[in-house]
């Protein structure tokens, strides 16, 4: 069952809630933008502007880390960046295109903006950060251009840069109200991180709670004008231990939210700080897994970031328009693609789901557009892309999937990416199947990946077509009826669509993964939730993981220190 | 009595602070005895079999708060305020004789996270971790070198570690340290107190370019430090060191007609007590504003200054500022007496100090002594014992114009196998050997400015020159950072220094007329040069700096303002003005960058 709960916040095209300062932002944003717009798109230059955009966020950040039992770092922040973005030459064909890459292009800088509202102070960043923007985009532009006379016809096709749409937009979101709650979580991590570490075969731990507060002050040439705010809290836990081979395991949690309120109660923390030491302890006991081909299930948060990294990534825009891009679904639209009890959605307008948050919830993306729930893929068929104001086809709109971190060129991201199935079955029956598929297969066992931490996929054409996810909970099942058995090491491979269309089954749990993504636009808060998944086929190869000796000491006892100084005396 | 209480801060000087507090000099005490007991568990435990055992280990905790405040225009643009803890361990494997510190690269050397506040156990069980990595990295470092060595046939002829010194009181050592412990966590909190203040004045300060249309960018930036390094070795070592530093830097840009980029920047370095209480404020508010006023002034003059057009290789005379930064930018790196490492290509030769191997040697005029006194009193590089717990000692590095001695650490040297004290630690816990309060001085009476340029002037005639240059200072790239012009006068080959560009020049003319000029650079020069000063002024003038020692290190490393309190040490330089003979004037021969399209807010 799939419960999405929507935010609380919708566009509104007023700007009543919008604060005193933030409403003098954009005001003197706007004169300066129509001066530097004015001399920018001058059609006495050789090559002039056609489009001026400025983002000013705002954010507020804090930070505790905690190790030992001890804070080993704390940040308390308010830092103001400028994201200029100047594009030149034609919607057609302009500096935005992706021969020219996606940095140093004129798009995005994630310059410090002055954080005080002096005229004067804030005008001359804009004109340092416009100007040298300006010619970025122009070298950018020359690139483009003389690429373009090289190919020939259809490198710019489609359009570089979509119309302009009329994108007034305002969303708020309250603070935080950081100082009130951050004094209760002092104690609570230097405790969780002394939990963590406390058993002898544990080698270090860390716990972090961070607090994330941005308002975008956004408005360009082309109508768009939004004031919007988001607030994120995430607690992440992490523990590690060394096997006697020298491999290092490690263990992760995290829990994400739009406040701290939405963070769970201590017990519960407290029993999931339990559970990876006591995991982390297992892995370090356990075997080292062997190159395997064979059944395999995902667990739901397994299969959620594989799906992230598979297929969520090929569906991105940008990459249906580049040429070095593998475009490995480009030419699929209206085709099967999963199989067809699978749907596939992003939804970014979703803040939770079961009750879960999801930390790819935003209400305008950051090109200004409101965000929209796309439905990429319906009864296994793809039905649609993720769009920024980059076109994938003639005529196409963004659908509030253009996502950056500060600094970077905007570009389509994932946000909530959601895989559900029309036809689901129990979890023993899932197992039941594995263990039916791992016979017939002639095979000793089946795997079932209870975690997995993240991966990379490579979609340039420059390289293979293929996927490495890295799971580190791994499970082998066996078909004679032996227990389980914990193994470590191991990388999941493969190439996306010979793995999809291994997918036979779907379980009835959603689980929810929230994480940050990197890519060309930086790092953005992302989330991926699925059921767990039955594959008839999945390939594991030895996973690269150091070997260093173990510690050659123990570690020292927790006692008082009250050890004699050396006889030499301490000077 | 050691060095550091040199340093000791009487915070009854800024006002409302409460006594000591008794429990961060306990928590402290409990840290120091836990590291050291894990140091000494480390040094009789750290074992692979068949390979050699760890003969030293050493930690260093640092904890510093950094306030950092950046204003421009009347606006801050930045300010934070940050708490930082590092520790770092370093382990020794093989004999002093020929140990693993020695090869590039070693990976002998630990850095870690240390909580915010001492806590023994967490520190203990950091340094538990970094010991068994740093032991490893030593293992590994001693092969490579023992590899190295047997293909390049270069067996070990130096020693790498003198013994240590001679032990100090103890009592006395720990007592400072305590109360060396709470007066920083006072501090801290002073520090805390006092950012609104720092705020505004960077405000203040920048709104000075507000009406200076000829300047696209100016910045103030205010950069405070309280820190406290704790130093413990298997040696006995045990010593701590507080720091309190300030720095205020005006960073401002001009351009001149025919597109040439004008950078400035002024700088006023202050420690301890001088930017406390009342007075330090007062005294940072007019100083800020005549530093901002004079760089505006500056600029303005130079936007509109002629071009210099010709090479030039007749006599300069330095003023005694600009003559100060040459020595921070020359003898200062170069006088290290840490010889370069040895790498699987032989020794690293980029980093063999130019007078290593030049001890007795005649390196600057007869009449020239240069002495280092790092307990000068009032001196801005002063401190006591370095961060090896050696005791600083005064020494005449150049007497009579002869090489007598070299920063010395407790890595020896060809000619020189004792420290004199001069390991000097940063806050981003870098160290390298580095001078602390350089004295150049003259047995020669030193002549007026003017008995100086006509002693300039007539030696230009021989060169065949009209006029002569009047360098008064030069670019400081510890807060410009690296100089952006296109400089075909900067490749350096061989054993040359790259030498900032003159920021302030002169051009005087034979029948007395003075021009201020722009776009020139100083080739790269030969530290031989020095022998060709030729006559000294007779006004001595002291310019303070704070540079990364070692010997990529001096006021020629180019760090740029962010890390001007965090990867330097402090160092003054004391001299008259210079005549010298075979520096090299060059003009900017690089295209000028594109004129901003927009128009200047300032200019609308």
């Amino acid at each position: 069952m799939v419960a999405l709960e929507r935010g609380t916040l919708a566009p509104t095209q007023t700007a009543d809630d919008i604060s005193v300062g933030s409403r003098a932002l954009m005001d003197l944003l706007e004169t300066v933008q129509s001066e530097h717009y004015r001399e920018l798109s001058d059609t006495s230059l050789d090559v002039p502007a056609y489009y001026l955009g400025y983002d000013v966020i705002d954010a507020r950040a804090r930070w505790l880390g905690a190790q030992s039992g001890a804070i080993m770092e704390e940040l308390d922040e308010r830092t103001r960046l400028v994201d200029v973005d100047v594009r030149v030459g034609t919607r057609a064909l302009d500096n935005g295109n992706p021969i020219a890459g996606y940095e140093r292009n004129g798009l995005g800088t994630g310059a410090s903006f002055p954080l005080d509202p002096a005229p004067l102070a804030l005008r001359q960043r804009l004109w340092e950060v416009t100007d040298a923007q300006y010619a970025a985009a122009l070298e950018a532009h020359a690139q483009v251009s003389s690429e373009a006379q090289i190919q020939g016809s259809g490198m710019s096709s489609p359009e570089d840069f979509g119309p302009p749409t009329p994108r007034v937009n305002y969303a708020w979101q309250p603070s935080l109200h950081m100082s009130d709650a951050w004094a209760r979580w002092r104690p609570r991590v230097r405790a969780l991180s002394e939990l963590l570490e406390d058993d002898d075969q544990i080698l270090s731990a860390r716990v972090t709670v961070q607090l994330v507060e941005q308002t975008h002050h956004l408005l360009d040439t082309d109508g768009g004008r939004s004031v919007h705010a988001t607030t994120r809290v995430r607690l992440a836990m992490e523990v590690s231990a060394q096997a006697e081979d020298g491999m290092t395991v490690e263990r992760f949690a995290s829990f994400d939210g739009q406040s701290l309120d939405a963070l769970p109660d201590e017990d519960t923390v407290r029993e999931a700080a339990l559970r990876l030491r006591r995991e982390v302890v297992a892995l370090r006991e356990a075997p080292l897994a062997t190159p395997f081909t064979g059944p395999a299930i995902l667990d739901g948060r397994a299969a959620a970031v594989f799906f992230h990294e598979v297929f969520g990534h090929r569906l991105e825009g940008h990459r249906q328009r580049s040429r070095t891009e593998g475009q490995t679904f480009a030419q699929k639209l209206g085709a099967p693609v999963l199989p067809p009890f699978l749907d596939v959605v992003d939804d970014p307008t979703a803040a939770s789901l079961n009750g879960q948050p999801l930390a790819g919830h935003y209400v305008v993306d950051d090109e200004g557009v409101a965000s929209e729930a796309v439905v990429l893929v319906e009864d296994g068929v793809l039905l649609d892309f993720l769009r920024s104001r980059a076109p994938v086809r003639e005529g196409d709109r963004s659908n509030g999937h253009g996502r950056r971190a500060p600094g970077y060129q905007a570009v389509a991201r994932q946000g909530n990416l959601i895989v559900s199935a029309n036809v689901t079955v129990s979890e023993q029956t899932l197992r039941d199947s594995l263990v039916k598929l791992a016979r017939r297969q002639g095979k000793p066992y089946g795997l079932w990946f209870k975690e997995i931490v993240g991966g990379y996929t490579t979609t340039e054409l420059s390289g293979a077509q293929a996927f490495e996810v890295q799971p580190v909970l791994v499970l082998r099942v066996y078909v004679d009826g032996r227990p389980d058995e914990l193994v470590r090491g191991v990388d999941i491979v493969g190439t996306p669509l010979a793995a999809l269309e291994t997918i036979v089954a779907a379980g009835d749990q959603m689980e929810v993964f929230n994480g940050l993504c990197g890519a060309e636009s930086g790092w953005v808060p992302v989330s991926a939730s699925s059921p767990a998944l039955l594959l008839e086929q999945l390939e594991i190869e030895r996973g690269d993981r150091s070997l260093d000796r173990a510690t050659l000491l123990g570690p020292p006892g927790r006692e008082a220190v009250t050890v004699e100084r050396d006889r030499r005396g301490i000077r | 009595m050691v060095g550091v209480a040199t340093f000791a801060v009487s915070w009854a000087l800024v006002g409302a602070l409460e006594p000591a507090a008794k429990a961060p000099s306990d928590a402290a005490r409990r840290e120091r005895l836990a590291v050291h007991t894990e140091l000494s568990r480390g040094l009789g435990g750290l074992y692979i079999e068949g390979a050699d055992r760890p003969y030293a280990l050493r930690a260093t905790l640092q904890r510093a708060t950094l306030l950092y405040a950046v204003g421009r225009y009347g606006a801050l643009v930045e300010s934070q305020l940050v708490r930082r803890a590092m520790g770092e361990v370093e382990a020794r494997v093989g004999d002093p004789a020929r140990d693993s510190t020695q090869f590039f690269g070693s990976g002998a050397r630990e850095v870690f996270q240390i909580p915010l506040v001492p806590d023994a156990a967490a520190t203990r069980r950091a340094v538990w971790l970094a010991a068994d990595a740093a032991y490893k990295g030593a293992l590994e470092s001693l092969d490579m070198r023992a590899s190295a060595e047997a293909s390049l046939n270069a067996p070990t002829k130096i020693p790498d570690w003198s013994p240590a010194p001679t032990p100090l009181d103890v009592a006395g050592e720990q007592d400072n340290c305590e109360g060396m412990t709470s007066r920083m966590a006072e501090a801290r909190r002073w520090l805390s107190t006092e950012r609104g203040r720092v705020e505004a004045l960077t405000r203040a300060l920048s709104e000075g370019f507000n009406g200076a249309p000829w300047i696209e960018r100016g910045e103030v930036t205010l950069q405070a430090v309280v820190a406290q390094r704790d130093d413990l070795d298997t040696d006995g070592l045990a010593r701590c060191e507080s720091r309190i530093e300030f720095v205020l830097a005006v960073v401002a840009q001009a351009r001149a007609a025919d597109g040439l980029v004008l950078p400035r920047a002024a700088v006023l370095h202050l420690r301890d007590e001088e930017w406390l209480g009342e007075q330090g404020w007062k005294t940072l508010a007019t100083k800020g504003s005549a530093l901002v006023a004079e760089t505006v002034e500056a600029l303005a003059l130079l936007a509109v200054a002629p071009r210099v057009e010709e090479d030039y290789d007749g006599p300069l005379i330095l003023s005694a500022h600009a003559a100060a930064q040459l020595l921070a930018v020359t003898v200062v790196p170069h006088a290290s007496g840490t010889p370069a490492p040895l790498s699987e290509y032989g020794p690293m030769t980029e980093l063999q100090p130019h007078w290593i191997d030049s001890v007795g040697t005649q390196v600057m005029p007869p009449w020239i002594d240069l002495s280092d006194d790092p307990h000068l009193a009032g001196g801005f590089g002063s401190y006591g014992e370095d961060a090896q717990g050696v005791w600083a000692r005064p020494v005449d590095v150049v007497r009579g114009g002869v090489l007598r001695d070299l920063w010395m650490t407790r890595h020896p040297n060809a000619a020189i196998s004792a420290s004199n004290g001069r390991s000097r630690g940063t806050l981003s816990l870098m160290e390298g050997a580095s001078a602390s309060n350089l004295t150049l001085r003259s047995h020669r009476p030193g002549s007026g400015a003017d008995a100086l340029e006509e002693d300039a002037l007539a030696r230009a005639r021989e060169d065949g020159y009209e006029h002569i240059y009047v360098v008064e200072s030069l670019r400081d790239e510890s807060v410009l950072g690296v100089n952006e012009i296109d400089e075909a006068a900067g490749y350096g080959t061989g054993r040359r220094v790259d030498l900032p560009a003159p920021a302030t020049l002169v051009r005087v003319g034979a029948d007395g007329s003075r021009t201020l000029v722009r776009g020139a650079l100083l080739s790269s020069a030969s530290l031989r040069v020095l022998r060709r000063i030729r006559a000294l002024g007779d006004a001595p003038h002291t310019t303070r700096f704070r540079v990364p020692p070692g010997v990529a290190g001096g006021l020629g490393a180019a760090l740029g303002v962010e890390g001007i309190l965090t990867e330097t040490v402090n160092l003054q330089v004391t001299t008259p003005a210079w005549l010298v003979e075979g520096l090299e004037l060059v003009p900017v021969r690089g295209e000028a960058p594109r004129a901003p399209r927009l128009t200047h807010p300032l200019a609308e």
